[in-house]
């Protein structure tokens, strides 16, 4: 198979360094991103129906034309503290397997690509239990995106 | 079906839309609109619905095969196969009512010198019998066998680990043999060709529960066993009382519910610290749905109503903050996420697009 010499809009070969686009997000002053091809869509903040007796970091469900979206807490989920929503609060919509979620985050950056290597979290962060959701931490000439392992956080029951 | 869901879910929009700006043209157009859509969605429901005898038709070879496998004598009975299911309920039933038939006539009706030694028919009667009762279909498997003994489950749910000692004792005869359906227990203490194979009656019931049905069982030692399934008519949209407690709207099926009222504070009186209210002599234990949904106090209600509600034997009166009204809605799942959670049996969407859940009243009742 050919390798395919991945370009920047300058015609420069990035190949080197593996550039995966991500979709960039901010949890009160942190960034974290999702890859591009995980990600559905990104919704306005709509109401959102709470669900008694479900996991505390799962703040409920919407109608996502017609059918039922569990939208999910990241905040809550990474132990990060609450802030309340703004007009730029936004639910990232997401596939995990054949289970679409959302998640609820403070605002959306935009469209970034990292092209180094991944900065591996176990290294970085030493708490065990945040770490299993963090899948890596991309270094934009000092800009860190902290890439989430979706899996993990969706944490499907079973 | 999801389209007619879709069609009637903004059907409810524009009625609502209507009675907010108060345009009298647009209600009146969509009152005959909403006959139309009523009969429309009654073709579709016909079209959808399948006689049962789909199933059932494979179910007398079955029966026969087994039987000659066994060394038994068995005569089996189908009644009410005109009886009509939704098509999707038709597709996932006839596996669990296979695996029924199958333990009645393995560890149900006896060997037939054994029968005789009883004083039974020589020949043992099986049925299979499907019929109507309000907004379900019920279907039964039944069998003039040796019946399940309270005594034998009871021992072996304490030897599997299920339960303790005292707590099988304290447990009736017909909550003891209900044990059948929990997982981890298979009574046939060996394992045959025809019905152990590994697939226990919590299969069984989980499949049923999946269909939004109840599995039941009703037995006498020596005199057989009935296996009940109830099956809802129609899966996808059903009448519903919609509710609020606090901010939040929850919608409780129509078919749970026996009747409303409006209360006094006082009217709510205490038996051994468990609240009650006396309603036409009767005597119904309340659930105060903010506490047992922890939904957040926003503010106080003048008024209580209190929507009495029955599954099976048992009766509560739900007390709400308002009764919205009675509204068709249409049952979407909650999806993988909520997989343990019983308390709802779905979600719907309202005519304003937001969500409200549906109360699953058996599970309330528990």
């Amino acid at each position: 198979m050919a390798k395919e010499v991945l370009t920047n809009d300058l015609g420069e070969d990035i190949s080197m360094g593996e550039g995966i686009q991500v979709v960039a997000f901010k949890l009160r002053d942190e960034e974290y991103g999702l890859n591009i091809f995980q990600v559905q869509e990104i919704r306005n903040l709509v109401d959102i129906t709470r669900v008694p007796f479900s996991a505390s970091y799962i703040k409920g469900v919407i109608n996502l034309r017609g059918s039922v979206l569990p939208v999910i807490d990241l905040k809550k989920r990474l132990g990060l503290e609450p802030t309340p929503y703004t007009d730029k609060t936004r639910i990232v919509t997401v596939k995990v397997g054949d289970l679409p979620v959302g998640m609820l985050v403070d605002s959306v950056t935009e469209v970034l690509t990292i092209r180094s290597r991944l900065v591996d979290t176990k290294k970085a962060i030493n708490d065990k239990d945040i770490g299993k959701f963090l899948s890596g931490i991309g270094n934009i000439d000092g800009r860190l995106v902290i890439m989430l392992n979706l899996e993990e956080i969706v944490g499907l029951p079973g | 079906m999801n389209l007619m869901g879709e069609l009637v879910i903004n059907k409810v929009r524009l009625e609502q839309i209507g009675q907010t700006h108060r345009l009298s043209e647009l209600t009146e157009t969509l009152e005959q609109m909403d006959r139309v859509t009523t009969d429309l969605q009654n073709i579709v429901m016909k079209v959808r619905m399948v006689p049962v005898s789909q199933v059932f038709n494979r179910f007398p070879r079955m029966v026969r095969d087994v039987t000659k496998e066994l060394n038994k004598e068995i005569n089996l009975t189908i009644e009410g196969e005109e009886t009509e299911l939704d098509r999707t309920v038709i597709d996932e039933i006839g596996d669990p009512i296979m695996h029924l038939l199958r333990n009645s006539l393995d560890h149900g009706v006896e060997m037939p010198d054994e029968r005789v030694a009883k004083g039974k028919p020589r020949v043992g009667e099986v049925g299979l019998i499907a019929r109507h009762e309000g907004n379900n279909v019920v279907i039964m498997v039944t069998d003039d066998g040796k019946g399940i003994d309270p005594d034998v489950i009871r021992r072996k749910a304490v030897e599997k680990g299920l339960y303790t000692q005292d707590e099988v004792e304290k447990l009736d005869d017909a909550d003891a043999v209900r044990i059948i359906f929990l997982p981890g227990f298979s009574t046939a203490d060996k394992i045959s060709d025809i019905s152990g194979r590994g697939v226990g009656m919590d299969v069984v019931r989980s499949k049923i529960e999946a269909l939004s049905g109840h599995v039941d069982v009703e037995t006498h030692v020596n005199e057989g066993s009935v296996f009940k399934i109830k099956l809802p008519l129609t899966l996808a949209i059903i009448q519903a009382m919609m509710v609020r407690v606090q901010d939040e709207m929850y919608a409780i099926p129509l078919g749970s519910i026996d009747s409303t009222i409006n209360i006094q504070p006082e009217d709510i009186k205490t038996v051994q610290n468990r609240e009650v209210i006396v309603l036409r002599g009767e005597i119904i234990p309340i659930i105060r749905m903010e506490e047992t949904l922890a939904v957040p106090h926003v503010k106080d209600w003048d008024e209580i109503f209190v929507v009495v509600v029955h599954s099976g034997e048992s009766k509560a009166g739900l007390l709400v903050d308002k009764l919205i009204g009675q509204q068709e809605i249409v049952i979407k799942t909650l999806g993988n996420l909520f997989m343990g959670l019983k308390m709802f049996s779905g979600a719907t969407v309202l005519g304003d697009g937001r969500i409200a859940l549906i109360l699953d009243v058996a599970t309330m009742l528990q």
